[in-house]
């Protein structure tokens, strides 16, 4: 096994559980874990399903990226609303069956708001899953905290380009949601 | 109440406490349960220390390569390639660097990760295999004990992403060429194997290895997207250098030929003919070892080790 210099870091860090992480990874891992989790969160609407996203998002980025790369924030964000848009875009294929089993799971107090909550949820889902892809990464990326130059980095696109996109996603999305109630 | 207000409404989300240690600790589980190996650093010069970063390259010429042989359109997985010769491609430091893996394109899926494993003789892993047995004269100068490995038929699918694609090539600091809308989402089936790979005197006192490997021919099929949409958008993306690109178009028939990533300056590579056909051979320019590959019947054999031109061709002409 190769000693280098990221393995004699990582064998002086302070943190025995993430022995195994190169020190750049750790702290980059650190510094953006939450907001990945957020990102994915606005798209899949449970935590659970978005810290699954944001594992396989940072995988991803651990076998293919340095730690320490400039581009290293923009791409874990662009990659958490894709990632997340995929796993809803594959929820959406789901049967009616897993749909009438999830309501069954429903036993809460509140039985009716529950119930709105997940057609609001399921909307939500279904015109970010329909919408064109840019555009619902665009909301994803905006309404998950960053502000419109972490957007424009993450999606490639000029910082004055950023209000006119947004508007049009949000065009896009509003269409999208209509069509849903109407369905 | 405009779009802007009734959708921010809709997109609010409740707020939720993310556990960033919890987090963390689940990564290093996974990588550590999984032998997740991280991207090396911007490395200075070409090593051969990493060779699971040289496959990934490999890997990645060869998909580059192979995408070009894909000559019709169709609704399903039609096969568009099969290797029956190869073809030495000369790769450089900068290509290995700044190919990097197949996940610069999209993402790939194996259906079961490759798993050579252990067999106990021959004869367990031709019946593991289905493949035929194979047996070489071994020279004199290597160990005449013999180890034996199996690897069952293994696929994978490649999906291409543009989102990706653009993030990668913001890695070397380049902007992507657009991906085409068709090829965005289109899916590449990769299959590999069953393998067996005999090992002579590997673990003794002489340092001299012999491996003779026979495998089912890999294939690639495709979904659909067109050859042209692939050839533009792969041979223009700022990670395949403008002469690696020269040399994957003149392969002369891609639909057949594999090629073989050879590092400039480390090992040469030569046309040459066994058991009548023509095959490549791979000689380590510092005179430790060399190989030779080739294809007959739907089956591809390679031979190599510490061995001399002319010793690699005997053992290979010697295969049964």
């Amino acid at each position: 096994m190769r000693l280098d210099a990221e393995a004699v870091a990582v064998i002086d860090r302070p943190w025995p559980r993430a022995k195994a992480i190169p020190a750049a990874f750790d702290e980059l891992f650190r510094a953006e874990y939450a907001r990945v989790v957020r990102i994915a969160y606005r798209v899949v609407g449970d935590q659970g399903a978005a810290e699954d996203v944001a594992q396989d998002v940072f995988i991803a980025y651990y076998r293919s990226h340095p730690a320490d790369a400039p581009y290293a924030a923009p791409w874990l964000h662009r990659a958490a609303a894709h990632t997340a848009l995929n796993t809803v875009r594959s929820r959406a294929r789901r049967t009616a069956r897993e749909e009438r089993d999830a309501q069954g799971r429903d036993a809460s107090a509140d039985p009716e708001g529950a119930a709105l909550e997940r057609e609001r949820a399921r909307e939500v889902r279904g015109a970010l899953a329909r919408m064109p892809r840019g555009s619902a990464e665009l909301l994803a990326l905006r309404y998950s905290g960053l502000s419109y130059a972490e957007v424009a980095a993450a999606t490639g696109t000029k910082i004055d380009q950023i209000g006119t996109r947004l508007r049009r996603a949000h065009d896009a999305f509003r269409r999208e949601v209509s069509r849903e109630q109407h369905r | 109440m405009n779009n802007i207000d009734s959708n921010e409404k809709l997109l609010a989300m409740p707020p939720i406490a993310v556990d960033t240690e919890a987090g963390l600790t689940r990564f290093a589980a996974t990588v550590e349960r999984g032998g997740v190996v991280p991207a090396r650093v911007a490395a200075p010069a070409f090593r051969f220390a990493a060779p699971a970063k040289w496959l990934a390259a490999a890997a990645a010429v060869v998909i580059v390569a192979t995408t070009l042989a894909m000559t019709g359109v169709a609704d399903s997985i039609l096969q568009i390639f099969e290797a029956k010769q190869f073809a030495a491609v000369t790769v450089t430091p900068v290509d290995l660097q700044t190919l990097g893996e197949l996940s610069q394109f999209g993402t790939l899926t194996w259906s079961a990760p490759p798993q050579p494993h252990a067999v106990t003789s021959l004869g367990a892993a031709t019946a593991e295999t289905g493949l035929p047995a194979i047996s070489v004269t071994v020279p004199a100068s290597i160990g005449a004990s013999a180890k034996y490995q199996a690897l069952a038929r293994t696929s994978a699918t490649f999906v291409f992403d543009e989102s990706l694609a653009r993030a990668s090539a913001a890695a070397i600091g380049r902007t992507a060429a657009p991906m085409p809308a068709k090829l965005d989402g289109s899916t590449l089936a990769f299959t590999g194997g069953p393998a067996i790979v005999v090992m002579y005197g590997s673990g003794e006192q002489t340092g001299n290895t012999l491996v003779v490997g026979v495998a089912k021919a890999p294939t690639v099929g495709s979904d659909g997207a067109s050859v042209s949409e692939i050839q533009a958008y792969l041979l223009s993306q700022p990670s395949v250098t403008p002469a690696l690109a020269a040399q994957i178009r003149a392969i002369g028939d891609p639909a057949t030929t594999l090629p073989i990533p050879i590092p400039v300056g480390q090992a040469a590579a030569k046309n040459v003919s066994v058991h009548g056909v023509t095959g490549l051979f791979i000689g380590d320019s510092t005179g430790l070892g060399s190989a030779v590959i080739w294809q007959q019947n739907g089956l591809v054999y390679i031979v190599g080790g510490t061995l001399t031109e002319a010793e690699v061709l005997a053992v290979a002409n010697s295969l049964k």
